[in-house]
């Protein structure tokens, strides 16, 4: 496996050397292939991964088909709603090139957050602020797709397809924070709206 | 510190879970603010990013689009407004208002990371109650898209987002928000 340098991570860039440290102590590194899941929709997740070495996409299935959500390069965390929610996953994460990610169960988490343990405030933290930019991203596109109101005789494909993405992107909130706020994609744009 | 807001803040559900002494804590870092009725606590485009919990009165939450004024509602004694701006600062999006003659309790950032030294419980959960508001911001937005593409409910498909409540201290935030 590649030597991983947590340091360079744009996510951690806060962390302290001894948070850093301790995330290494308590989330392990696991080797992907490109092709593997890191984890899949509709199973039962119980921890969150921070991308270290690679790049990972995030795919959802709608009627047509899947959809890749978001791809994600190193420093991304995704899964993070696994430290929440018990929930089956909304969305899989497959590796699309070699990858090395972090794994953080919950049961660590929630005994790094009893234990006050400043590594887990900031996770919580950054959990939080993930999903305000998820929630401020979907208001805005909500908005834009109000524009063209759904007749009484019912969506027409088009429509169908926008909201159903959006949909698919509300219930998957497990985007990575330090990725900059972008305007969704035009309402009239039928390809997938998520920031790269 | 006065003991009257310490007794008031201990009213609210966010410091149910609290102990004595993470009450003390959270009130050391928060700003209470006396509102007269009409007096505006934010206008919708400010810069900001402080928290604002309601510990008496009653706010009203509006926002102007195009000209023209919409009421978005009001918050009662332990709501919140601007929990998003604490976290992750943008303008305003909605004007605040005291209703009532009000009092609340401001938080700023520089509170809230003195808070996560000084107390981390009560930044725990104060935290924590900010990702229960988005997160129950994001179901409800999941099922208006449902009813927005399906208007008759018998045809709908059942909700996606109706998730169990297990973690401990997810548990913990749906006590504290008095669910």
């Amino acid at each position: 496996m590649q030597q991983i340098n947590l340091r360079t991570l744009h996510s951690l860039k806060d962390y302290t050397n001894p948070e850093l440290k301790l995330l290494a102590s308590v989330a392990p590194a696991r080797p992907f292939r490109t092709g593997d899941h890191l984890c899949r929709e509709g199973e039962f997740g119980s921890s969150a991964f921070l991308i270290a070495i690679g790049r990972v996409a995030v795919t959802c299935t709608t009627p047509e088909g899947s959809r890749v959500l978001a791809t994600l390069d190193a420093g991304a965390i995704v899964g993070q709603m696994a430290l929440i929610d018990h929930a089956p996953r909304t969305a899989s994460v497959v590796a699309v090139e070699p990858t090395v990610a972090l794994e953080l169960t919950r049961e660590v988490f929630e005994q790094q957050l009893r234990a006050s343990s400043p590594l887990a405030l900031r996770f919580q933290e950054q959990i939080a602020i993930a999903g305000i930019r998820q929630l401020r991203i979907a208001t805005k596109r909500l908005v834009q797709l109000r524009t063209q109101p759904i007749q009484p005789s019912g969506p027409t494909e088009r429509q169908r397809s926008q909201w159903m993405t959006l949909q698919a992107s509300l219930t998957d909130w497990d985007v990575d924070p330090a990725t900059p706020v972008q305007d969704p994609a035009p309402a009239n744009s039928g390809a997938p709206s998520r920031n790269p | 510190m006065s003991v009257a807001h310490l007794a008031l803040l201990g009213t609210l559900p966010l410091a149910h879970e609290l102990a004595e002494a993470d009450r003390a804590a959270l009130l050391a870092v928060l700003r209470p603010r006396e509102l007269v009725a009409g007096e505006v606590l934010f206008h919708q485009g400010d810069q900001g990013d402080t928290l604002v919990l309601v510990g008496r009165g009653l706010l009203e939450v509006s926002r102007v689009d195009a000209g023209v004024r919409t009421e978005l509602g009001t918050l009662g004694i332990g709501a919140m407004a601007g929990e998003m701006a604490l976290l992750d600062p943008e303008p305003r999006a909605a004007t605040v208002m005291a209703a009532h003659d009000s009092l609340v309790f401001e938080l700023g950032r520089i509170g809230l990371h003195r808070l996560r030294a000084t107390c981390p419980a009560a930044s725990t959960v104060l935290v924590g109650e900010v990702i229960r508001i988005v997160t129950a911001r994001l179901r409800q937005m999941d099922e208006r898209i449902t009813q927005e593409l399906e208007p008759d409910p018998s045809r709908r498909a059942p909700p996606r987002s109706n998730r169990p409540v297990t973690s401990t201290f997810t548990r913990l935030w749906a006590r504290l928000a008095g669910e």
